[in-house]
């Protein structure tokens, strides 16, 4: 699935990968072999996401300072992710259209096991006062990327690369290119570079029909597609014997579907929940009202993003990078980040990191809708009053703090272990919608905050 | 972001007149692995992929991508 733990091909690299020749790091420049190897174990708190990601990475640096690097990594993920529906001071039940589609597929299986498994998770049960959580949630996801750098004449060099996704219901491909030329006795690189990506969705259960029902949601089709164009322009600059410095400025263009096929929003009377016209009785409880979310089909974004790096003694360095992004969906982000490398008598680093990220919510993102003001009914026919809502807190305002640690060992020349260890949690910042008093919703949080830590385990080699 | 494009220019011209013409022979410090621009590449990768999956940006270093539905 890729409702919590999305999709992206590991290209946000590859910029970087055709600056790093020009200050003659030994990686880039000394012909052989490197593999790079890790594992990521990730973990959210209360029973959300649980990820185990082992990834691959192989370059071979050839004696012209050309290259050739794959990556293979592998994801599987199990959990419980947000369903949008607010929080309510009475229980809710939900129907898990996946739930229903696994329960189908087992039944047809006439698998005993599966039916078993999947036969009390067709529909679910959200206590009063908790967060609705889909835990109907797992997957195995499938990433392979190449990537060929290339010296050119004059200084200038090419990068090519490509990237194929694919998990359960989607499907990724991209393909970019970047040229890069250095100048000033290779004291500046001036850099493009562009990706196009096409995505493919196909959720078990087919697309929603948006702003709809979810007990009575029409499919609008089995697949949907979406194009995503990128654009970054960098200047990287040696400011002194002991500072470099990047500067990127990035646009995005993305057309198609973007709706999260599995999320979907409350709407409330007067703060309290109400039955869907549409209840068949299936679940032999009330079924309140929620409908399928829905998003532009455009989506703009601009960034800068500004990296320094600076050496402190003979064997430190502070790397600082602050990122700007704008989008044209009202949101507006900030994003700063600190990292120390402490070398410690040669035998060891530490590398302390802070971060912080805030963003600004999406004009259309609320944490539930208003009978009346956002949708009208009449008899089982439900109208939605807004063309876009989402409650996706991903979508929401909040701020984020992470703090970690990573120790490397070097060994036998060529050899490295690392270990790293971050805790990451938000802070909402939305303007809460008031509910009147002694509602389902009165008082109840409009924002599900999300903590997290992970571990990552690395190992390098060089030959 | 109306300051955009004040800003970038602004950046754009401290780091094309602030640098010093630093020789190679006086690269010493930034040739170290250490400080390379993006030191652990499967790093970086990890980290962008949870930020990318529980936040509403990405890219910056690189490209963004799309990714799923989701985001």
């Amino acid at each position: 699935m890729m409702k919590t733990m999305s999709n992206k091909p590991y290209i946000s690299a590859s910029l970087a990968l055709a600056t790093s020749a020009l200050l003659g790091h030994s990686a880039a420049a000394e012909e052989g072999w490197q593999v790079d190897s890790g594992l990521l174990i990730y973990n959210e708190a209360d029973g959300r996401v649980q990820a185990v990601e082992p990834v691959i990475a192989v370059t071979r640096n050839f004696e012209d300072e050309s290259s050739i690097s794959t990556r293979l990594t592998l994801d599987t993920l199990s959990g419980a992710s947000p369903n949008g529906a607010a929080v309510a001071a009475v229980p809710q039940t939900f129907t898990s259209a996946s739930g229903i589609a696994r329960l189908e597929q087992a039944e047809d299986d006439d698998d005993d096991h599966e039916i078993e498994e999947y036969g009390d998770r067709a529909y679910y049960v959200t206590p009063a006062g908790d967060t609705p959580y889909d835990e109907n949630f797992e997957d195995n996801r499938t990433t392979a990327s190449v990537s060929w750098l290339r010296p050119l004449n004059n200084g200038f060099k090419l990068n090519l690369g490509g990237a194929y996704s694919t998990e359960g219901d989607f499907t990724s491909l991209s393909v970019n290119a970047a040229i890069s030329k250095d100048l000033a006795q290779n004291n500046t690189t001036l850099s493009l570079g562009m990706n196009l990506e096409f995505d493919e969705i196909a959720p078990d259960t087919g697309i929603p029909e948006p702003m709809t029902s979810i007990i009575a949601a029409e499919s609008a089709g089995s697949t949907d597609t979406k194009q995503v164009t990128d654009v970054v322009f960098g200047i990287t600059q040696v400011m002194t014997r002991r500072w470099v410095s990047q500067l990127n400025f990035s646009v995005s263009q993305s057309t198609g579907h973007h709706d999260d096929p599995y999320k979907f929003l409350t709407v409330a009377d007067q703060g309290n929940l109400i039955e869907d016209p549409n209840d068949n009785g299936l679940t032999g409880v009330t079924t309140y009202l929620y409908l399928y979310e829905h998003r532009p089909e455009e989506r703009q974004k601009m960034s800068i993003y500004w990296q320094n790096k600076v050496a402190i003694y003979a064997n430190d360095a502070i790397d600082i990078s602050y990122r700007y992004m704008t989008d044209d969906w009202g949101i507006d982000s900030n994003t700063l980040d600190l990292t120390y490398h402490l070398n410690v008598r040669g035998l060891f680093y530490l590398e302390p990191h802070y971060r912080f990220y805030e963003q600004s919510a999406a004009d259309f993102y609320t944490p539930y809708l208003e009978l009346g003001t956002d949708v009208v009914t009449a008899g089982t026919s439900i109208t939605s009053l807004t063309e876009f809502a989402s409650a996706d807190p991903r979508l929401g305002a909040f701020s984020a703090d992470t703090y970690g640690l990573k120790i490397g060992v070097p060994f036998m020349d060529h050899h490295e272990v690392s270990l790293s260890y971050e805790t990451y949690s938000q802070t909402d910042k939305n303007e809460y919608k008031s509910a009147p008093a002694g509602s389902d919703l009165d008082g109840q949080d409009q924002f599900a905050e999300l903590s997290a830590n992970w571990l990552q385990l690395g190992y390098s080699v060089r030959w | 972001m109306k300051f955009a494009p004040f800003i970038i220019a602004t950046l754009v011209a401290l780091m094309l007149s602030g640098c010093a013409n630093v020789k190679p022979w006086h690269r010493d410090l930034l040739a170290k692995d250490h400080m390379a621009l993006d030191s652990d590449p499967l790093q970086s990768a990890f980290n962008d992929h949870i930020y990318f999956s529980k936040e509403a940006s990405s890219g910056g270093r690189g490209f963004g991508g799309g990714g799923c539905g989701c985001n």
